[in-house]
């Protein structure tokens, strides 16, 4: 971590710079400060085999998907329509496959420095909670920006041996990555709530799980009611991305859910002055 | 928003109100989110970057949506929990928006089955279409099809298609697989078309026949049937002729006037046939990029014992009854690799080769369109020429062949143009949009996908981590 402490120190430097309260404390926010914990993040990411771990299991899973949905779709749907059949059902599927791997990337940020007691050095340091969370919200969209990074091979592959319309999949990319956002701010929220990182882990992937089958069993709810479920869920609103089609109702969804997350969790760590824990 | 030390153990009260604080906060602040939500929704934009703006309203259906003088209303009975139907619902949602003329429902046949039986609905994802008193179905809720039906129930045009009976035409009420004609007959009823035969021997072809068509006759025309045709034609007249490989003589030769000439050659196409087929189907490559009827083709016609045809005059060659040649298309074309055999034994066995001399080579006409004006007044519009089309052979309308590639669309959209229904021809072009992108690669290119994907970056991947454990392990 010595990498990381030298970042903070620098950090430090940046904060003393700025506006200091009546009570010695620093005022506004700063976003060289946030970059610098944004720097320490990653670089404690890539110290580690978690990460690259989590995102060779992405591309084992996306990577199995792409071929095997290209084998159903050119067997099942005759190779018609590439936008309708391939990269809708791909794009569907490695949704499922951040579902899988985020949480355990998110689980970390707090409950593992809470638990090693590294969250009171973090506190000491002259940052803004915004500073803090911003920071490491910001290092894992870096690794989520990495994860779909991975997925590009295949349309570029793919665009090498059949020419076809590109511009649905910046569509679907969008929404893999709102989506992959809104798993991080949801994340991040359940960790500030956490000590144990399998604790944390656990209670991102049950409660997304829940919210992905919710509306499953449609038969049993009236008509508005399974509307509003439709209109309330994460993995609904993405359905338009991945058929080609940015709709600015679906992206301010993902837009607000990942806002208030990210409130919810600066609140959960404001929340530490009046109640006393880490 | 400094961050103060905890000077003291917080009491129970003060914990409580904290925490009401926070969910109040909570509360409130989603309340927020929830509102602007659905403020922006209210004043959605989206943007379509599908080729052809697959998901939006096109502009032809903004054309029919638009035109609508009386109510329609959509019943759509479907399965909820079925995705499939999404789609569907997501344009009706934008017709609806778009024009107050449209009013429809959802309705899921689990729950509502006396509302599908009151309406003989028996299957998931039945829609029903109706406007002034008129009604189309259609099944598995596809979304391509709702502006047509639209169009069909709300249109006040009555058309007549008059087929002629007595030369050993095929049977467009007959259903089976291969020879039968029922699913052309099927398209055309959807397409609002009133179909009745005609015996131009009993009495000539009556004054509301929007086409006249002739599928496959084998058998010649009487002189009487064909001077009735030609009183037809000479009245302005729109005529679909569907002339298989030796088929009905006398038709051909009469034909020839309006300078539409059907060879007895056979073409044949090894390097377009279909795969593992014989040289005789074959597909169909070339095309006008000047008519409706072949520009609404989704792919290629396939066609079967085809017949080469040869538009024989330019414009302004004299026709009979005082007609003269306005314009001519030659519709579709075989393959530069193709000829015309003229090989008599080719139809029966199938087996040719090309001799020189006897056969010609390709490309070869077989479909091809032919308008007259009267010579006394040859710019009138083309709705009011006469106007013949003409195809090699009648197998591509067929049950058998009908749905390979561009084959439906071809026959209807020849029908379309004909009765002068254009709207009908862009609807057909609807249909077909987003479904030109095929995709094909072979099993190796398949799997150097999951190569690449699923192997090669997991193993790189795994390799940074395994050396990362190890440099963490030993050497730190």
């Amino acid at each position: 971590m010595s990498n990381g402490a030298a970042t903070l120190e620098a950090a430090r430097t940046a904060g003393e710079a700025g506006r200091v309260s009546a009570r010695g404390m620093r005022v506004g926010f700063s976003l060289g400060r946030m970059l610098a914990v944004t720097r320490k993040e990653l670089q404690s990411y890539f110290a580690f085999p978690l990460v690259y771990i989590l995102t060779g299991l992405f591309a084992f899973m996306a990577g199995l998907y792409a071929w095997t949905d290209l084998d159903f779709f050119e067997t099942i749907a005759f190779a018609k329509d590439i936008i309708q059949n391939y990269w809708q059902l791909l794009f569907t599927d490695i949704r499922f496959c951040l579902l899988l791997t985020l949480p355990f990337l998110t689980m970390r940020l707090f409950a593992e420095e809470r638990k090693l007691g590294t969250i009171e050095l973090l506190y000491t340091y002259p940052l803004r909670d915004g500073e803090i969370l911003g920071g490491k919200f910001l290092a894992s969209e870096v690794i989520l920006l990495m994860m779909l990074g991975l997925t590009v091979l295949y349309p570029v592959y793919l665009y090498s041996v059949h020419r076809f319309p590109l511009f649905p999949l910046v569509a679907g990319y969008l929404g893999l990555f709102l989506i992959g956002s809104a798993f991080l701010a949801f994340g991040v929220f359940v960790s500030s709530l956490c000590e144990s990182q399998v604790m944390a882990g656990i209670g991102t992937i049950l409660p997304l799980l829940f919210f992905w089958v919710l509306n499953w069993n449609e038969t049993s709810f009236q008509g508005n009611a399974i509307e509003a479920l439709r209109s309330v869920s994460l993995f609904d609103n993405f359905g338009t991305f991945a058929k080609g089609v940015i709709d600015l109702n679906h992206v301010t969804y993902f837009i607000f859910f990942v806002a208030f997350f990210v409130y919810l969790t600066l609140q959960s760590m404001e929340a530490r002055k009046w109640t006393g824990r880490r | 928003m400094d961050r103060p030390p905890v000077e003291k153990v917080p009491t129970r009260g003060s914990l409580i109100t904290g925490y009401l604080l926070l969910i109040y906060t909570a509360i409130a602040f989603a309340a927020v989110l929830i509102i602007a939500n659905a403020i922006i929704s209210n004043h959605n934009v989206r943007w379509d970057l599908t080729p052809n703006q697959r998901y939006s309203l096109s502009d032809f259906d903004k054309r029919v949506l638009g035109g609508l003088t009386h109510p329609v209303k959509v019943m759509a009975f479907v399965r909820t929990e079925d995705p499939a139907y999404l789609e569907l619902a997501e344009l009706l949602f934008q017709a609806a928006a778009f024009t107050p003329q449209l009013q429809y429902e959802v309705i899921d046949v689990n729950k509502a089955p006396g509302l599908a039986r009151q309406f003989g609905v028996s299957s998931y994802g039945e829609v029903v279409v109706e406007s002034q008193g008129r009604r189309r179905d259609f099944d598995n809720a596809r979304s391509e099809l709702l502006i047509p039906a639209i169009l069909q129930t709300s249109s006040n045009q009555s058309k007549h298609i008059y087929l002629t009976v007595g030369h050993g035409e095929r049977d467009l009420f007959n259903a089976d697989r291969n020879s039968g004609f029922s699913q052309f007959r099927g398209l055309l009823e959807q397409n609002n078309y009133q179909i009745d035969n005609v015996s131009l021997f009993a009495g000539g072809v009556p004054d509301d026949a929007k086409v006249l068509v002739s599928v496959g006759p084998e058998k010649d025309f009487l002189p009487e049937e064909l001077a009735e045709l030609a009183k037809y034609l000479a009245r302005g007249g729109h005529y679909l002729v569907m002339l298989d490989p030796y088929g009905s003589p006398s038709l051909a030769k009469f034909l020839t006037q309006y300078h539409l000439e059907f060879t007895d050659q056979v073409v044949v196409d090894p390097a377009y046939r279909l795969t593992q087929g014989e040289i005789l189907t074959t597909r169909i490559p070339l095309r006008s990029d000047n008519s409706a009827i072949t520009r609404s083709m989704s792919g290629d016609a396939v066609m079967s014992l085809v017949r080469g045809i040869i538009v024989s005059g330019q414009p302004g060659a004299a026709g009979p009854d005082g007609l003269e040649l306005a314009s001519t298309i030659e519709l579709l074309r075989s393959s530069h690799e193709s000829w015309a055999s003229g090989d008599p034994k080719a139809l029966t066995t199938g087996i040719t080769e090309y001799q020189s001399g006897r056969d010609t080579k390709g490309p070869i006409t077989v479909g091809a369109e032919v308008n007259l004006a009267p010579a006394t007044n040859p710019h009138i519009p083309l709705q009011q020429m006469t106007r013949i089309v003409g195809f090699g052979s009648s197998a591509f309308a067929s049950n058998q062949f009908l749905e390979m590639l561009g084959n439906r669309d071809l026959a209807v959209s020849a029908i379309n143009s004909l009765a002068g229904d254009d709207v009908l021809i862009a609807s057909r072009e609807r249909l077909n949009r987003g479904e030109t992108a095929g995709f094909f690669v072979t099993a190796g290119q398949s799997h150097l996908l999951r190569d690449l994907g699923a192997g090669l970056e997991t193993i790189i991947l795994f390799a940074i981590a395994t050396l990362v454990f190890v440099r963490r392990r030993f050497f730190v």
